[in-house]
């Protein structure tokens, strides 16, 4: 559920270090309650945006407001209402996930109470005392983003929050992401996994170079860079390609009135797909 | 106010489970201990077979138990805090701890408040061991706490700052060092009048002849504010030195 009110907005923000300017007139918002995908390749400036964003950088020009205030008015009293889970977010390693979880607890002015049902929601109740050293990847990962999460913040930054992790631990981390969205936590997602943006995010935005190239729903985005094309597969003819136009409406209906189709598609591009088109580049 | 304590509390507490979990750092605390049994053992008392009359050898046990003592709280304030410090602020850049702490909005001062406070703690218990294997009077263990934790601060805060600029663990090495020898060096002044001039000024040179002084008996006198000059000048210097240092190291992490 989503309501209209930006937790966030960047308008025309540029990040130069040197003479390379690394943030182009960066210009979006993200509304409360929503999944916004910030998408790229690595290098483009996904995590120098969340860096701006909880004040690690400083812009060089433009204006970025968090909770309606712009960041410079920021106070860490707005940072608690903040979960952050960074591309280098670490737990201590000789102490067990659950103590690295108390910590978090204490450190945020939260009791130890809700612990047990926050490991349960990952599948880490039997692993509590664990030490983190002896943790698998997924382990840590989804321990950290408990970690980001233990203050049950109203906003959350995750970056690259899949990377490097195998399927099922995946899965969990987008199990996760589903229940925040539907506990209304407005979520920031960095990612070039494309299906992952596809499948989490309400609204997404492209970045390459720095620069925004596309915006838009994941459906609306594909549908803009819809080929004008469409396959039927038929039963006698094999498979058809066809341009969206008068005349392969004609040749359509004449297939489907002899009964000769077995399916029929519309070609549009997934997101990785538009990607490419956009950029030209590999993710 | 009350979110920094509860922040350093935690921090703190965490610190000192992680300081007994980490087997390096858990060795250098008890080395001084081990050096101070060795060094009872080896010098151990004056003999009567040195040929000593009875003042003589009472005289010659005051100044062992006095070399004693000042070597302890210089091997205790030198060994624990460039370790508990330095390794262990170094440790946390290297893995990222320290940056996933100050991401959830936690202050590179709450951490290093947390840091001193423990090593301030370590320092403490160390020393007090070496006191008692060093055959420390016990009327003497307030006096030589005080020194203690006051020996300790310009360490603590040059150590904070060389924590924060080392940006591993090999860096942390090279730094602490220095801080090392340069803790150590008043337990040498028995040496030559050289060193002993030159351990006169360092940060723990001061403090150690204020434990002379109060071992004799005569820490109340015109004789203590020289060192007592030279510890708080020390003071000044580390405070002077983590002012200047820490926005910038800490802005960088």
């Amino acid at each position: 559920m989503t309501t209209h009110s930006p937790v966030l907005s960047m308008e025309g923000v540029c990040l130069s270090f040197g003479a390379k300017r690394v943030l182009d007139g960066l210009t979006f918002s993200v509304n409360r309650g929503e999944c916004f995908g910030f998408l790229g390749p690595s290098g483009a400036g996904k995590t120098t945006t969340i860096k701006l964003l909880t004040r690690q950088l400083t812009a060089s020009t433009g204006r970025i407001t968090l909770f309606g205030r712009p960041i410079e008015h920021t106070s860490g009293a707005d940072y608690e209402r903040v979960g952050i889970l960074s591309d280098t977010s670490a737990l201590y390693e000789r102490l067990t996930i659950e103590e690295n979880l108390y910590l978090y607890a204490r450190v945020r002015g939260r009791g130890e109470r809700g612990i047990t049902t926050l490991l349960e929601r990952v599948g880490l109740e039997h692993d509590r005392k664990t030490l983190i050293k002896n943790c698998s990847k997924g382990m840590r990962q989804r321990a950290a983003l408990l970690a980001a999460l233990i203050h049950s913040p109203e906003l959350v930054f995750l970056d690259e929050p899949t990377s490097g992790l195998d399927p099922a631990a995946r899965a969990e981390v987008h199990k996760m992401l589903g229940e925040l969205k539907r506990l209304g936590t407005t979520v920031f997602l960095t990612t070039h996994d494309m299906a992952e943006a596809e499948a989490c995010c309400d609204r997404l935005a492209i970045l390459n170079a720095g620069r925004i190239i596309a915006a838009g729903t994941p459906a609306s985005l594909t549908m803009e860079h819809a080929r004008n094309r469409m396959v039927v597969t038929t039963r006698t003819r094999g498979v058809l390609e066809f341009t969206k136009d008068t005349a392969a409406a004609q040749a359509v209906y004449d297939l489907l009135a002899a009964n000769d189709v077995a399916s029929i598609h519309s070609d549009e591009p997934n997101l990785e797909e538009v990607f490419l088109e956009l950029t030209g580049r590999e993710l | 106010m009350n979110a920094t304590l509860r922040r350093v509390r935690a921090l703190a507490s965490k610190d000192l489970v992680d300081l007994f979990k980490n087997p390096t750092m858990f060795v250098v605390l008890l080395m001084p201990i081990g050096f101070m049994l060795l060094f009872r053992l080896v010098l151990g008392d004056a003999s009567p077979s040195a040929g000593l009359t009875g003042s003589e050898l009472d005289t010659a046990n005051h100044e062992i138990a006095k070399y004693l003592l000042g070597s302890g709280l210089c091997m205790a304030v030198g060994m624990a805090v460039s370790m508990v410090l330095i390794y262990g602020i170094a440790e946390e850049k290297e893995k990222h701890t320290l940056r996933t702490l100050m991401l959830a909005n936690v202050s590179a001062g709450e951490v290093a408040i947390s840091k001193g406070v423990v090593a301030l703690a370590s320092v403490v218990c160390v020393s007090t061991a070496c006191f008692f294997i060093a055959g420390g009077a016990p009327a003497l263990l307030p006096a030589y706490l005080v020194l203690t934790v006051l020996g300790s601060v310009p360490i603590i805060l040059v150590s904070l700052v060389l924590g924060l600029a080392s940006r591993d663990q090999m860096t942390a090495g090279f730094y602490s060092v220095p801080v090392l020898l340069v803790a150590l060096v008043p337990s040498f002044s028995v040496v030559n009048k050289t060193i002993q001039t030159v351990a006169a000024v360092t940060p723990l040179g001061g403090v150690y002849n204020l434990l002379g002084l109060a071992a004799d008996g005569t820490l109340f006198t015109p004789e203590a504010l020289m060192p007592l000059a030279i510890t708080l000048a020390w003071i000044v210097v580390g405070s002077a030195a983590f002012a200047a240092l820490y926005r910038r190291l800490a802005r960088d992490n």
